[in-house]
């Protein structure tokens, strides 16, 4: 059956195999019947929304078989999250979303493009498996690095060890994650200070919280724990700063707003360093005993070390340069002669280089008054208590009760990696990491190989170019990086061509910058998506297959751990609204074996669940249900089923023992064990590495002075000058981009009515947020169409005045603008702000560019704003 | 027994997870919200406050809303045994009165037949539940006012059940906007009872009742931020 | 407070000239022609049925509610419609009802309670009744 766009949008795409049974076109199952004039007793099921990124426990209420409202699990509270989101309560919508893919589709008309209709045509699951398995079956034996596995969200509705597993046992080395799309800039300055990623403030202890651009209010990460842990703070007399340029939620509820020039946060950050050391307000003893700042770096930038290859710091009891051990007294500042060469400590290299960096300096360049920087910096170095311990239960422990928070604020930008560096150092100062009422790091030291220098790989094994020379430190992909290499294969010496790509749950091109450019790599290879909806992504695809919702799924779901608790939690199956046969468990279980590899793929189910003591088996097959009990049975040391059916989850309250003792105390305190990367030796010889593969490949498209600054040892004020800002200064304002609850990570809740139609007049589009008095100046007014304008392209849409903004910033939110056809034109109102976004990602880590544009505003039948 | 609800605008926000509560909970229909979100902003920058209210039913104690629907002879809204001020949908002549004597300007006037939630599509399964399978407050009419219940089918359980103490400590006899808040900004319960939570947050934040000089009494209190009017 | 006494000033002024289509039958060409009718007798006789606005109850504009305001109490449109719309930072649920009206505007609430409150007022007390 041919569906044309019309059809698909009358609903027509969803029939074949459901229409017969409802006898109705764009029907839905029908509804149990009456339970004559009584109460219809409630069935209620305890699961876990997977919507974005916070997994929080939820209770769904059905009533005659209809998922009747969705609330909060209240066992769920000692855990994590405390309420849900307007997005989870409105969950259900999710499912009964009639512009859902409710079978697999082909595209008949091989011109792919958002202006074109692909033509779809209903096809048989057995078709549509026959087809991908027997391009699989060419490309693996050819070369199976040509197919390339990319998920988002998938991530976590079947958890990435699947798909990961999966690509291993056919021999792609591409399977590609979101995190250049989200925070990976800030996991990778985690990775390579403190060998690991994921930290929270210990909120509970802390007594002055600085947020420079975090919004937990709305769409973070965590936010359904922070949300409530920071509020009960605040009400016991937290202080809160919000730096940000943008007025958001998280402001509103703070002490303090200081409204930072976008991407400028990084000299507050060098500006407050230089005055804790300059007033002498910083924690010596852990600088020494936890952190490589001690060390002796040489004229090459380089941390001199011993033959055994081991660091040296100058010990002030021998007075001579030695490796840290037992009995050595390092000396945190000075410089040495050492081997006829001058030598200084890393922590004199740091100091040294924020000479110029004075309050003045920083407002220059941050846009806000000096006296508000040397403020914060008094502020954060008085209520840093340092000197002092605490006890909480047995425990004493550093008391440090002041942090600094960030996602996408010193993140989502060029150089994201440094910029978080930057907080991290200063943190570092104060002696806060896993301190009573500072920041609490997660899984300290667990991969010791982010403390060495990347290889930097060339020729690049992987698409997305991750962890080769051009993004020496992508640790975590760089998905955005893929399209830009399929276009070009040979530009970036890749050896193969990609043939194939299947997409998971996720909308690439339209979350990230430059889409255009994005869009325009679909056409070089065959394309599977994966998706509950008809998503751009969708749209450009040659075979599309539907997707369960998550409340009519299976999973082992990933979980939030807090720094008191840790939960595993299970999502179960209450409706299955379209009866669509198979989830990505089951389409990835039915390719493996159509492949032959099915018990190649179980090998890696295991490695990379880590079954052990419940594995999964060879020869046989697992129904999604019974994959999840062995997961449940593995994570839980072997609890009941019956637990996760019941309750849903089952947690863990962890003892300040755990909390305080196990990370940065553990792992770096003293001589003789690693140390903290306060000064980043590391990204030293990283930088010569690069250098060297360079020169060795004579590699054409790399420009090394960029690498220079982006792989600095320390940060630096010229991170806080990423391309747009030292290449468009003509263009008069800041662009922008944050994220609004009501449609925050999942593309289909553009179609959602709650969130469109019931929370207010402004949640179903986005805005041109401007500050009142520049458009007063511009002469616009709220409402008015406006036109913003970038080196890339432009984009028009109604503005919305505020004093919550920056005069010399515009913000546009994400979420909005869709534009696939597959949607109704309600559900596609608004920008879509990464139209217009240039790409100038992180080198260091991968990381895109979302904060760094600038533009131009001007009334959308007028003429632009000079600057 | 007082029910009250207390809304804490200093903790609140803005999240609008309550007023979709409300809208799932009580068969939402598009322009007749029963729970709504004013957010509001002052100040001019860099020293800018914004506030988060969110408004629902006050359930007066004098309900002038009541008294202007017997002024007309429609005897359409009660206040019950539980101080629940409620609309008969089947006794509603749709003047409006109602609507336009409250101080609140709570009540809504369901100007036409409650439109499909998926413009242009079929009912929803959600939709689709007969009225044998809904609450007599969801049988939606058009042309008749409506307003929050305080989701009175949830406290009729309590009755019901036999656990009248148990309103606003039980999430199955708590309003449903009480329920999920990610901030523990609402509290419901019965102000005569010294013990419960919204006797204390009253005592302990001097929660107060908005528009106090119309004298209605509401039996919602507000623990304010400063800047509301 | 200048607000509030408006109202009551412009009704106690202009009900001087109820047009005579107005009034009840058993009213009709007697008392009132010989003197001005004060807008309090005038309430109460509409209270008590003596007097009738109409049956058609609705706020909509030809219907009793306002032919009792804009008539019987000749209360100009801008005495109640004082805004075009609600401020942001006001508390009132149904903040569009009329914008979409749109002329003259929404109405405070605070206009009606100076004829509407309490025992002895003008008007139907809706306000500040007494606690049961």
């Amino acid at each position: 059956m041919l569906v044309t766009r019309r059809d698909f949008l009358k609903g027509m795409g969803s029939l074949a195999a459901y229409a017969a049974a409802s006898g109705g076109l764009f029907a839905f199952p029908k509804v149990g019947s009456a339970l004559g004039g009584q109460r219809t007793p409630e069935e209620i099921v305890k699961s876990t929304c997977v919507q974005c990124v916070n997994f929080c426990g939820i209770e769904v209420h059905k009533v005659g078989g209809v998922i009747r409202s969705i609330f909060p699990d209240p066992g769920r509270r000692d855990y994590y999250n405390h309420g849900i989101c307007p997005k989870g309560t409105s969950g259900l919508f999710a499912a009964y979303n009639p512009y859902r893919v409710k079978v697999p589709l082909k595209r008949t008309n091989p011109k792919k493009g958002l202006d074109q209709d692909p033509q779809w045509l209903e096809i048989s699951w057995e078709e549509a498996f026959d087809t991908i398995a027997t391009k699989l079956k060419k490309i693996r034996e050819d070369n199976p690095s040509k197919l390339i596995w990319q998920h988002g969200h998938g991530k976590y509705l079947i958890g990435d060890k699947f798909p990961k597993a999966f690509c291993k046992a056919f021999g792609t080395p591409n399977v590609v994650h979101r995190t250049t799309t989200c925070e990976s800039a800030r996991h990778v300055a985690d990775e390579l200070t403190w060998g690991y990623h994921g930290f929270l403030p210990d909120i509970d202890h802390c007594n002055l919280l600085v947020v420079f651009g975090s919004n937990y209010f709305e769409a973070e990460q965590y936010a359904r724990w922070m949300d409530h842990a920071v509020t009960n703070a605040r009400e016991r007399g937290m202080k809160i700063v919000a730096v940000e340029p943008r007025y958001s939620h998280v402001a509103a509820k703070a002490d303090q707003w200081v409204p930072v020039r976008p991407g400028k946060d990084i000299v507050i950050l060098l500006s407050i360093s230089r005055h804790l050391i300059e007033t002498g307000n910083i924690d010596e003893d852990f600088l020494i005993t936890y952190s490589n700042a001690p060390q002796l770096v040489g004229t090459g930038g380089k941390v001199l070390r011993d033959d055994k290859g081991e660091p040296l710091v100058w010990d002030t009891v021998s007075e001579t340069a030695t490796a840290y051990v037992e009995g050595v007294v390092p000396a945190l500042r000075g410089s040495y002669t050492v081997a006829d060469a001058p030598v200084r400590t890393a922590f004199d290299v740091f100091a040294e280089s924020l000479a110029g960096m004075t309050p003045e300096a920083a407002a220059e360049i941050a846009g806000v008054p000096a006296d508000v920087i040397q403020k914060l910096g008094e502020d954060i170095a008085a209520a840093a208590r340092l000197g002092t311990t605490t006890r909480v239960g047995d425990v004493v422990q550093r008391y440090r009760p002041v942090a600094i928070h960030t996602w996408r604020g010193l993140a989502a930008k060029e150089f994201g990696v440094q910029n978080w560096r930057a907080g991290l150092m200063l943190q570092m100062l104060l002696g806060n990491p896993d301190a009573v009422g500072g920041l609490h790091l997660h899984s300290v030291y667990k991969k010791p190989a982010y403390f060495e220098p990347s290889k930097c790989e060339y020729p690049p094994k992987r698409v997305d170019l991750a962890k080769s020379v051009f993004f020496p430190n992508g640790q975590h992909d760089v998905c955005q990086q893929v399209a830009l290499t399929l276009l070009d294969p040979k530009a970036y010496g890749l050896p193969y061509e990609p043939e194939m790509q299947i997409f998971y749950a996720t909308n690439r091109p339209v979350s990230t910058s430059d889409t255009a450019t994005q869009f325009r790599s679909f056409d070089k290879t065959f394309n599977v998506v994966i998706e509950v909806n008809m998503s751009e992504t969708a749209w450009m695809a040659d075979i599309v297959l539907p997707d369960l919702n998550y409340l009519e799924a299976w999973h082992l779901s990933p979980t939030r751990w807090t720094p008191t608790t840790k939960h595993t939690a299970i999502r179960q199956p209450m409706t299955n609204v379209y009866d669509i046969p198979y989830d990505a468990f089951g389409v990835l279980w039915e390719l493996a074996k159509r492949l032959d590899m099915r018990d190649a793929y179980v090998d890696n189910i295991n490695k990379n669940w880590k079954q052990k003591k419940h594995p999964f088996e060879k020869g046989r097959d697992y129904t999604p249900r019974e994959a999840v009990e062995l997961l449940w049975a593995e994570k839980t040391k072997g609890k009941p089923f019956e637990v996760a059916l019941r309750d849903g989850f089952v947690g863990k309250k962890l003892g300040p023992e755990s909390t305080y003792l196990k990370g940065v105390e553990a792992k770096f305190k003293g001589p003789g064990k690693p140390k903290m990367m306060f000064y980043g030796d590391h990204m030293v010889r990283t930088l010569e590495k690069v250098h060297e593969t360079v020169a060795e490949h004579g590699i054409q498209n790399i420009d090394l002075d960029q690498y220079e600054v982006a792989y600095s040892p320390v940060p630096i004020k010229e991170h806080a000058f990423p391309t747009p800002h030292r290449e468009a200064g003509h263009l008069p304002f800041y662009l922008i981009t944050y994220k609004r609850m009501y449609r925050n990570q999942m593309a289909c809740d553009n179609t959602n009515p709650i969130l469109n139609f019931a929370l207010g007049k402004d949640t179903i589009e986005n805005y041109v947020v401007m500050n009142a008095a520049t458009g007063a100046e511009m002469g616009v007014r709220e409402g008015d169409q406006v036109v913003v304008e970038t080196r890339i392209g432009k984009l028009t849409g109604k503005v919305q005045l505020t004093e919550g903004i920056r005069p010399d910033t515009v913000g546009i939110s994400y979420h909005y603008g869709q534009a696939s056809p597959g949607f109704p034109d309600y559900a596609r109102k608004g920008m879509a702000v990464n139209d217009v976004l240039e790409l100038h990602p992180d080198k260091v880590s991968g990381m895109n560019s979302f904060n760094d544009t600038k533009c131009k505003v001007y009334p959308a039948a007028g003429e632009g704003r000079q600057s | 027994m007082k029910l009250v609800r207390v809304i804490d605008t200093k903790r609140c926000m803005g999240c609008r997870s309550c007023v979709a509560a409300c809208a799932v909970e009580n068969h939402f229909t598009p322009e007749a919200p029963w729970n709504v979100m004013i957010e509001s902003e002052g100040g001019k920058y860099p020293n800018v406050y914004r506030t988060f209210v969110t408004m629902n039913c006050m359930h007066c104690e004098n309900p002038p809303c009541k008294t202007a629907c017997d002024g007309v002879k429609a005897f359409a809204i009660s206040k019950n045994e539980l101080g629940v001020v409620l609309i008969d949908y089947d006794k509603c002549i749709g003047c409006g009165y109602c609507a336009a004597v409250c101080p609140y300007g709570v009540p809504q006037l369901n100007q036409q037949e409650p439109a499909r939630l998926y413009p242009g599509g079929q009912a929803t399964p959600y939709e689709a539940l007969p009225d044998t399978q809904r609450h007599w407050t969801h049988r939606k009419k058009a042309k008749v006012a409506e307003k929050c219940t305080f989701c009175w089918h949830r406290l009729e359980k309590a009755i019901e059940d036999g656990k009248v103490d148990r309103i606003g400590k039980d999430p199955a006899y708590t309003p449903a906007c009480d329920l999920v808040c990610p901030v523990d900004a609402r509290f419901f319960g019965d102000l005569d009872d010294p013990g419960s939570e919204v006797a204390k947050q009253i005592g302990t934040k001097r929660a107060a009742q908005l528009k106090r000089e119309y004298g209605a009494a509401p039996q919602v209190y507000y623990v304010l931020e400063g800047g509301e009017k | 407070m200048k607000a509030l006494l408006r109202p009551i000033f412009s009704a106690l002024v202009c009900v001087a000239f109820l047009p005579p289509a107005m009034a009840a039958e058993e009213a009709e060409g007697k008392w009132f022609e010989k003197s001005p009718i004060g807008a309090g007798i005038l309430s109460d006789l509409i209270r008590e049925g003596d007097l009738s606005p109409g049956d058609e109850y609705t706020i909509e504009v030809g219907g009793r509610f306002h032919r009792v305001h804009a008539k019987f109490m000749a209360i100009n449109c801008v005495s109640c419609h004082a805004d075009v719309k609600f401020p942001d930072d006001l508390q009132f649920l149904r903040r569009e009802e009329y914008p979409i009206a749109a002329y003259p505007g929404a109405v405070d609430r605070g206009i009606c309670l100076g004829c509407h409150r309490g025992e002895g007022a003008l008007a139907t007390p809706f306000y500040a009744m007494p606690a049961r």
